[in-house]
C-alpha cells in the first residue's frame, strides 16, 4: 500500500529529527558541564548525522539516523584560579558548545521535523478522499 | 461490465495511482532533507501519448483494451490486471525505474544534498490537491452512472 508507504517515510524523517533534538537538547544541557576533576576534559559536544536506508520491499529510501559522533574541536580555556575543575596554573577548560549553533540546529531540526509532519498530513487526506468515495 | 472495466474510471485510477506514488517520492525527498549526498528524486509525469494511444486503441476495439501505461513505471500489460502499477523491488534507490534524479535550480548543500525543501512541500500540496479532483472526478463519474442504473430500472 503505497499511502502507508509514504507515511512511513515521513515518518521515518519525524523520528530522526526527534533523535537529532535529543542530541542538541544534551548539547545545550550540558553547555556549563566542566570537568570532575582538576584539569580534566569538559563535556564534549556530541554531533549527529543522517544516512538513508533503502526499503527492500519498496525501493523507497527512508532516513536514519547514522551515528551519534563527538566534536573534536578545541575548548575554550578560562581563567578561573578558584573553580573546581581548575588546573594547576588556574585555567578551566569548557565545553566546545556554541549556543547559537545548537538554536540553529534546534529551528533546522523543528522545520524538517514540520516538513516531514506537512507530507503525512497530506498523504493522511489523500486517503481519506479514497474513503469517501465508498460513502457518496 | 464492473465500472473498473469503463475507460474514464480506469484514467482516474491510473492517475489516482500515479500521485500516490509521487507523494511517496516527494516524502522520500523530505525524510531525506538532512542526508548528506542525497539526491532528489522525481516521478516520471504520466505520458499522455501512450494514454491517448490506449484510448483510441480502444475506441477502435483492438488490443490493448483496458491496459493503461504509466510511462517508466512498469509494463503496459494487457492481459488480465491490467492497469496495474507495477512495483519494481529492487535495492537500492537509485534503481528505482520509475523515478528520475530532480533538481529545482543547481542548488545544493554543502553536504552534497539537493533536497529543496519548499519545492517539495508545493509539490506535495499540488498533488493532494489534484488528488481531490480526481476523487471528485470519480465520485461524479459513479453518479452518472448509478442515475442511468436508475432511470433503467424505474
Amino acid at each position: 500500500m503505497s499511502f502507508n508507504t509514504a507515511m512511513e517515510t515521513a515518518v521515518s524523517g519525524m523520528r530522526a529529527q526527534t533523535k537529532r533534538l535529543r542530541v542538541v537538547a544534551e548539547n545545550l544541557a550540558n553547555s556549563d558541564t566542566t570537568s570532575a576533576t582538576p584539569g580534566g576534559d569538559p563535556y564534549r559536544r556530541k554531533t549527529i548525522s543522517f544516512r538513508s536506508i533503502v526499503d527492500r520491499e519498496t525501493g523507497i529510501a527512508k532516513v536514519k539516523v547514522d551515528k551519534i559522533g563527538r566534536d573534536d574541536s578545541a575548548f575554550q580555556t578560562v581563567y578561573q584560579p578558584g573553580h573546581p575543575s581548575a588546573d594547576a596554573e588556574g585555567y578551566v577548560l569548557r565545553p566546545n558548545v556554541s549556543r547559537t549553533v545548537e538554536i540553529m540546529d534546534m529551528q533546522e531540526a523543528q522545520r524538517s521535523y514540520e516538513a516531514n509532519l506537512t507530507l503525512l498530513t497530506g498523504a493522511k487526506n489523500m486517503l481519506q478522499r479514497t474513503i469517501d468515495l465508498l460513502r457518496s | 461490465m464492473q465500472p473498473s472495466n469503463l475507460s474514464v474510471f480506469q484514467r482516474l485510477t491510473a492517475k489516482m495511482r500515479w500521485l500516490t506514488e509521487r507523494q511517496t517520492v516527494i516524502a522520500q525527498n523530505v525524510a531525506n532533507v538532512d542526508t548528506p549526498g542525497f539526491q532528489a528524486r522525481e516521478l516520471k509525469p504520466l505520458n499522455f501519448r501512450s494514454q491517448l494511444n490506449m484510448a483510441m486503441a480502444e475506441v477502435k476495439g483492438g488490443p490493448g483494451l483496458g491496459a493503461v501505461s504509466l510511462n517508466g513505471i512498469g509494463s503496459v500489460d494487457s492481459g488480465p490486471g491490467a492497469g496495474e502499477v507495477k512495483h519494481m523491488r529492487l535495492a537500492s534507490a537509485s534503481h528505482q525505474p520509475n523515478t528520475q534524479d530532480f533538481r529545482h535550480g543547481q542548488e545544493q548543500t554543502i553536504s552534497g544534498n539537493s533536497v529543496d525543501l519548499e519545492h517539495e512541500l508545493k509539490k506535495s500540496s499540488d498533488t493532494a490537491l489534484e488528488y481531490q479532483t480526481m476523487s471528485h472526478l470519480y465520485r461524479k463519474q459513479l453518479e452518472l452512472l448509478r442515475m442511468a442504473v436508475q432511470s433503467n430500472n424505474g
